[in-house]
């Protein structure tokens, strides 16, 4: 189906949201909560645009909208500037000393109200969901959200380590603002309370992969591989192949 | 003689008249009654739901002698039995005393609060006990559904659409457009909604017709599901209801004793079923893909609504989610007609609407009345006024979604359109009363504080937007408030407005925008004189005695729960502002209205 | 531990959309959601603990902390804020030495804040064991709580 966006026309298919197609031909709606490969969530309101349809004007967000037929679509109008503006108000007043919420704060040139602002917070956290997202992808659902409201937040359950989590640092991975933090300690990572032992390279001895990582890819492939690093699994092939080589030549 | 044989005693058991001991009134006359062996013709009691005017129960109905009695003690119960259902003569002290006329009223019928009124959704409360299915019937239960089954889908669907009906719960959206449209997706199976998850706070309008009439409900629904081709309904209801989860459950069961649910329905060949499902303790679960959530087994987390219920709601299929009242409306419409039903009302918003009139208001209550009643009309003809005859200072309506009506809107009509025009929600029909001791700033500031904990917390805008605007409300409601907050307050409330996901967080602002609309003068006054009028926020409330009023009568400092007042008899007294509490008890007892409500006490 | 939640547990099906349900009635039995139970639920419906918790702290009506013997429930619809839900609390503060969402060191009493009751025309209101008082006055009040306490110990 066809459709416009700030005066161009695209090509887009049923089921489709109007972010996905955005992405897809470069054209820019931010935002803080979408990821390619998630569906969209519609938490930050940050890819709030204008939709005209059937001489309506409304505003949606792109990341959950499903296209139709024929809309005209309109990613940037004043009163659209405004309302992420104030969003990422909201946000720095949540999260003052996020790096990746100041620059935001720079590039839409957002002051918040000085009286409002608390120097010493030091939340991250912005509710996107994505972690939450990403381990349920893992197959795992360690993490989830807790309470409602302006409690909210995203944890494990009692806030204790749990025995679901991998230590695999895919909500880490897909964190926007960096919030979850991966300790390195003496032989074990530090994640979502749970140290994680690490196993090392059984030729160089580098710290490797953790070790339930390690037990359940093994045991997802049925196989018992010795832990080998890449650098090492190289040497090991061009040796073999080394040999092989020499022997050919003879 | 069928008079005789016809006598009935009704003991209201809502929620209201039972704190105040009704069931043990009704006890009392089974027990009295079966003692008592010179009555010629046992009268029939019966425990029926709220009566609407909780403020004065116990209420004890006679029919049909058509006597009210209300605030019915235990030690009432002889009295009665002897001077009313013997000898036909009335108690006159239990009578309804009507604050208009002053006079005291026989009838609740002829009482002002009742006058007024045109009961269609709550045209059974009071007068039937919920759970005996008979009396339901004898007063034109389930004849719509007989109808019904022998209609058309499409010619019910017409009925509704042509009689005006629209949502109750507070959006108004048409209800026959609504059942049309899930009608019209050919997918299965579809299912039916009753959201009973009446939250607002000040509003039970719905608890009392789940308490005191769920067939009804129950009616309703199983109609709809015929007209759009669906077999299976749930009813979501509040967690903290419990009577009406229990007679909810009663009527349902009654209902399949009777071949009313289940299979093969009054032999239509029609299955139908209904379940209740009990809500956690969330408002937001009033939100309908928010109550659809909820029923799946997930947290009340709202859903983005640019596909709507009716083609895929409940696990993704075509679903009608109505409130309690609308369900309750179905039946008349039905057995009477659209025409009967369109002509109740005014243009574009026909019918009846259910209110719950409370707050600073004499008569508290629920109250039935046709669409385009005045406010004043409400709030005085009905209401019977303001207590103790203060100053109206204005109504809230629609609840954390609403606004609030200053006195020169009194005349307004009381509509879907009407209050929507003027920034406020008729919502699901509450209808506090507020009268000069209460404070605007701070009905804002409770509102912002409730939606704080029941926003589900999903989006940036509302969660973030609301908790901005708490802060600033707590600064200027503590004396910390400066000018530029109101435009703070308007800019992150446009942007709360806008960009929110769902219902709750779109109206969140609502009681914030229409205060500040209506009563700025009231927040500058907290902001630069640092001075709550009303006498609420307590750092901005300080209390002196005008010594040219004082007559010295000692009244307050008698009073005065740490003795802060002093002063001789006939000699002005004092406040010690050092030690006084600002419980307001001195202001609330002078007879002079000497006491005065001064700002936030400057440091010297 | 197990048994003592299967009951409550094997009434329902075997589907996501009891998990409310189960919950309720676990939480109307131990008056408290015990870890065990949202374990032995998360097993029995094949749902990540992760969403039982979820649920369990969504929901108001479910709390993860046990509450005392007599649950005291202050109204804070808005006809019972303006007319007193605040001193209520306060003065029940004053009797019990107890902020929402503490109980008494004695276990007797816990103090809770909620929605809407639904019997604004008695506001304010506070129920305590399914029982609801209106418009108490600071006297009628703290006679009501002796009534409780006097239960406890005359039986």
């Amino acid at each position: 189906m066809k459709l416009k966006i700030d005066g161009k026309i695209y090509e887009g298919h049923k089921g489709e949201t109007l972010m996905e197609l955005a992405r897809r031909n470069n054209i820019h709606i931010p935002s803080l909560c979408y990821k390619t490969g998630f569906e969209g969530l519609g938490r930050c309101r940050l890819c709030m645009v204008e939709v005209k349809e059937n001489n309506r004007k409304r505003l949606v967000s792109a990341c959950v909208y499903p296209i139709k037929e024929g809309i005209e679509v309109s990613t940037s109008t004043e009163e659209i500037e405004k309302i992420r503006k104030n969003i990422i108000m909201l946000l720095l007043l949540r999260s003052p000393n996020n790096e990746y919420i100041k620059k935001l704060g720079e590039e839409y040139n957002v002051a918040p109200p000085e009286r409002y602002m608390d120097a010493s917070e030091v939340e991250d956290c912005i509710l996107c969901g994505l972690c939450v997202k990403a381990c349920e992808a893992m197959g795992r659902n360690a993490i989830s959200f807790v309470q409602r409201g302006i409690t909210k937040k995203v944890s494990t359950p009692y806030d204790e380590p749990s025995m679901d989590c991998l230590g695999c640092e895919a909500c880490a991975e897909v964190c926007p603002t960096g919030a979850i933090k991966i300790e390195d300690r003496k032989d074990e990572k530090l994640i979502w309370y749970r140290g994680f032992g690490m196993v090392k390279c059984s030729v160089c001895g580098k710290e490797l992969i953790q070790e339930n990582i390690l037990e359940f890819v093994n045991e997802k492939l049925n196989t018992e591989e010795e832990p080998i690093c890449d650098a090492c699994k190289r040497k090991a092939v061009a040796s073999k192949f080394k040999d092989s080589f020499q022997h050919i030549l003879k | 003689m069928d008079k005789v044989n016809n006598r009935k005693i009704l003991v209201c058991c809502g929620t209201g008249c039972l704190a105040h001991n009704s069931y043990q009134v009704y006890l009392e006359f089974k027990k009295k009654l079966e003692e008592d062996t010179n009555i010629d013709v046992r009268p029939i009691i019966k425990s029926t739901g709220c009566n609407g005017l909780c403020e004065k129960g116990p209420v004890v109905k006679i029919l049909p002698d058509e006597i009210s009695y209300f605030k019915v003690s235990v030690d009432d119960v002889d009295e009665i039995v002897e001077k009313t259902i013997k000898n036909y003569e009335t108690v006159d002290r239990l009578l309804y005393f009507d604050v208009n006329s002053k006079k005291r009223i026989k009838s609740h019928k002829d009482a002002s609060f009742y006058k007024g009124q045109l009961k269609i959704a709550l045209r059974n409360i009071g007068e039937i006990d919920p759970l005996n299915i008979d009396d339901y019937i004898e007063r034109d239960g389930y004849k719509a559904l007989r109808k019904a089954l022998n209609m058309s889908p499409e010619e019910i669907i017409r009925e509704v659409e042509l009689s005006g009906l629209r949502g109750r719960g507070g959006a108004g959206f048409p209800t026959g457009l609504k059942w049309k449209s899930c009608y019209q997706y050919k997918d299965y199976p579809k299912y039916v909604i009753c959201n009973g998850d009446e939250g607002d706070p000040g509003a039970f309008m719905d608890r009392s017709i789940m308490e005191g009439d769920p067939n009804s409900i129950i009616e309703g629904m199983i109609i709809c599901g015929y007209a759009i081709g669906a077999h299976k309904g749930f009813l979501y209801i509040r967690d903290e209801y419990d009577l009406a989860l229990k007679n909810v459950q009663g009527a349902i069961e009654n209902a399949r004793e009777r071949g009313f649910l289940g299979k093969n329905i009054l032999n239509s060949g029609f299955d139908f079923d209904l379940e209740i499902v009990r809500g956690g303790g969330a408002f937001v679960c009033g939100e309908s893909s928010a109550l659809i959530a909820s029923i799946e087994g997930d947290v009340g987390e709202p859903r983005a609504k640019y596909i709507r219920n009716v083609e895929k709601g409940l696990w993704d299929k075509p679903t009608v989610l109505n409130n309690v009242e609308t369900w309750a409306n179905i039946p008349p419409i039905i057995i009477n007609g659209w025409q009967w039903f369109r002509k109740i009302g005014i243009e574009g918003n026909h019918g009846t609407k259910v209110f719950s009139l409370v707050g600073k208001v004499q008569n508290t209550g629920l109250v039935e009345v046709p669409m385009g009643t005045t406010l004043r009309e409400l709030v005085y003809d009905i209401g019977g006024g303001i207590i103790g005859n203060r100053p109206f200072k204005a109504v809230q309506t629609g609840g954390p979604s609403g606004g609030c009506i200053p006195k020169e809107y009194l005349d307004i009509s009381l509509d879907f359109d009407s209050l929507d025009q003027i920034g406020s929600m008729m919502g699901s029909g509450g209808v506090i009363v507020m009268d000069d001791t209460t404070c605007m700033v701070d009905v804002a500031k409770y509102y912002m504080d409730f939606l704080s904990e029941e926003s589900c917390g999903k989006c940036t805008s509302c969660r973030e937007g609301i908790k901005t605007m708490l802060d600033i409300l707590k600064n200027i409601t503590e004396g910390k408030g400066e000018l530029e907050d109101i435009d703070l307050l308007l800019e992150i409330g446009e942007t709360v407005r806008k960009a929110s996901l769902c219902g709750l967080g779109k109206t969140a602002p609502n009681p914030v925008l229409t205060t500040l609309k209506y009563f700025r003068d009231e927040y500058i006054e907290h902001i630069v004189d640092k001075r709550c009028a009303a006498g609420v926020c307590k750092e901005l409330t300080s209390y002196y005695i005008d010594s040219s009023q004082c007559i010295g009568c000692t009244i307050c400092s008698q009073n005065c729960p740490v003795g802060a007042i002093s002063g001789s008899l006939r000699e002005p007294h004092v406040i010690d502002e050092n030690i006084c509490i600002k419980c307001g008890t001195c202001a609330n007892k002078c007879p002079r209205q000497a006491v005065k409500i001064g700002g936030m006490k400057v440091e010297a | 531990m197990d048994h003592m939640y299967r009951e409550l547990v094997h009434k329902y099906p075997k589907e996501k959309r009891y998990t409310l349900a189960m919950l309720q009635d676990i939480q109307r039995q131990n008056g408290f959601i015990p870890k065990e139970a949202m374990e032995y639920i998360s097993e029995y419906l094949n749902l990540p603990m992760s969403h039982i918790y979820h649920l369990a702290t969504f929901y108001k009506a479910l709390s993860l902390k046990p509450k005392g013997k007599y649950v005291i429930k202050v109204c804070n619809g808005t006809a019972c804020h303006i007319r007193g839900a605040d001193s209520i609390k306060e003065e029940l503060y004053n009797i019990l030495g107890i902020k929402p969402g503490e109980t008494t060191e004695d276990g007797l009493f816990s103090l809770e804040i909620v929605n809407c009751l639904g019997a604004c025309a008695l506001a304010p209101v506070i129920v305590i064991d399914n029982k609801y008082y209106g418009n108490l006055t600071k006297e009628e009040l703290k006679s009501v709580i002796d009534q409780y306490k006097g239960a406890e110990i005359y039986g």
